[in-house]
């Protein structure tokens, strides 16, 4: 008989401090394969600590991080596809020579390139530098950038941040795709909102802990509201 | 191989167009050639000056070549990349920096100090080339490990320049000693003592690197 294909993200007791400071006070989370997630939480709660233990960008103070079922490492790392807060695009280089680069970095031919420069909604902006691009359009490269590789992972940190009603629908009508193709979706936010619109199950981290995983349209804005004030459930 | 070439490629297709680092730079090493030739416009200064020079140059350049791929290293180390290739194409883009700087000075120096500079420009170009990779890959590497840090275009003159004063020392006497009409051969001890140094830093900073990129 085979055994059941290991969790995507498996999280046990973590607990992540900086100089002594515990942000994450320990964490348990479990993601299997093509679900979409969302950590839900208050500005400082520890949401993008969570992301960088699970893109294996930073090491836990305690507990267990597991990759596909495999301790995180440079290898795990190249599974996963990450869209952080800050753009890791650079400024002066246009979107083709970015989309290269990065396409350079994961061993990837320079066709894989352009065939993402060849989406309609890329093709105008190729020639562009990035420094003149709109949020919206940023954002846009910068996920094409994580999905570069065909990562099996895509982990978002607060991606509806600063984008207008036009860019965050055309971001989750791409993550809505992602998911239909059966990529598995980590993503941070504050807005309950945004974790219904992916149909995703969330959890909420509540003084440096995580909630268990429940569905976005279980829980409503007062009751999180109630949590997010109280600092617990 | 193909991650340094992409990494030196890119660097360098950013500075083209920006030129942040080499005006900078640049127009700094030109300054402290012009001060220092004010103080004492004697041959026997020459390589001295030269040496203060680059080594200023060196601090500030560095510190700024890091500085401006801070944000950009999460983008290198999630796509897996080796830390040596991060180190040997940060050091080949900071080598090649002090060298244009090098390159644009020495007239300066002819100009004003000696022009012996110039005249002998062949043969200096042994000392300013191994003196220059010293500096850049002690500076490559002291650049990696401050880059988070707050004051770090403080910190890399206090913890660079001790390091390389070998470099400094050795450059500096071997530059003097072409300045006054020696041979190469007769400078070849301090040669040798800075391709030791280089090799010798560029190993241990190679293996080293992939440490410094980690949290």
């Amino acid at each position: 008989m085979n055994a059941p294909p290991a969790p995507v993200v498996a999280l046990a007791g973590v607990v992540k401090a900086f100089d002594h400071r515990p942000v994450l006070r320990g964490v348990d989370l479990r993601v299997e394969r093509g679900r979409a997630v969302a950590i839900l939480g208050a500005n400082g709660s520890g949401k993008t600590t969570l992301l960088r233990l699970v893109a294996a960008l930073t090491a836990p103070t305690r507990g267990t991080v597991a990759l596909f079922g495999q301790p995180p490492g440079r290898e795990m790392r190249r599974r996963v596809g990450m869209v952080p807060h800050e753009s890791l695009l650079y400024d002066n280089l246009t979107v083709a020579e970015n989309l290269r680069f990065f396409a350079g970095l994961y061993g990837l031919p320079a066709a894989r390139a352009a065939d993402a420069l060849a989406q309609p909604a890329l093709a105008p902006l190729a020639g562009r530098r990035v420094r003149v691009l709109s949020r919206g359009q940023r954002q846009q490269v910068n996920l094409t950038r994580a999905l570069l590789h065909d990562p099996d992972l895509l982990v978002l940190d607060e991606p509806y941040t600063g984008l207008d009603v036009t860019a965050a629908a055309r971001l989750t009508d791409v993550l809505r795709a992602e998911r239909g193709r059966g990529r598995t979706l980590l993503i941070s936010t504050h807005d309950l909102e945004e974790a219904r619109a992916l149909d995703a199950e969330v959890g909420v981290l509540l003084g440096g802990r995580l909630t268990e995983l429940l569905s976005a349209h279980a829980l409503d804005h007062a009751r999180l509201a109630a949590w997010y004030r109280d600092g617990r459930r | 191989m193909r991650t340094i070439r992409l990494l030196v490629a890119k660097d360098l297709r950013l500075e083209w167009r920006t030129r942040e680092i080499t005006t900078t730079v640049g127009l700094l090493a030109l300054l402290l050639v012009i001060v220092l030739a004010a103080v004492r416009p004697e041959p026997a200064a020459a390589a001295s000056a030269m040496w203060v020079t680059y080594a200023f140059a060196a601090t500030l350049g560095f510190a700024r070549a890091f500085a401006l791929e801070r944000d950009h290293l999460t983008g290198l180390r999630l796509a897996g990349t080796d830390g040596g290739a991060v180190f040997l194409g940060k050091a080949v883009v900071n080598w090649v920096l002090l060298a244009v700087v090098q390159a644009v000075s020495l007239p300066a120096f002819g100009a004003l100090f000696t022009e012996a500079a110039l005249a002998r420009a062949g043969a200096l170009a042994a000392p300013l080339v191994l003196g220059g990779v010293g500096l850049a890959v002690v500076g490559t590497l002291f650049g990696g490990l401050i880059v988070q840090a707050r004051l770090r275009e403080a910190l890399l003159p206090l913890l660079l320049l001790p390091v390389a004063l070998p470099v400094l020392i050795a450059a500096t006497s071997a530059t003097a000693a072409l300045l006054d009409g020696a041979s190469l051969r007769a400078i070849g001890p301090q040669l040798q003592l800075l391709a030791a140094f280089d090799i010798l830093f560029a190993t241990a900073s190679w293996l080293l690197f992939e440490f410094v990129l980690e949290e």
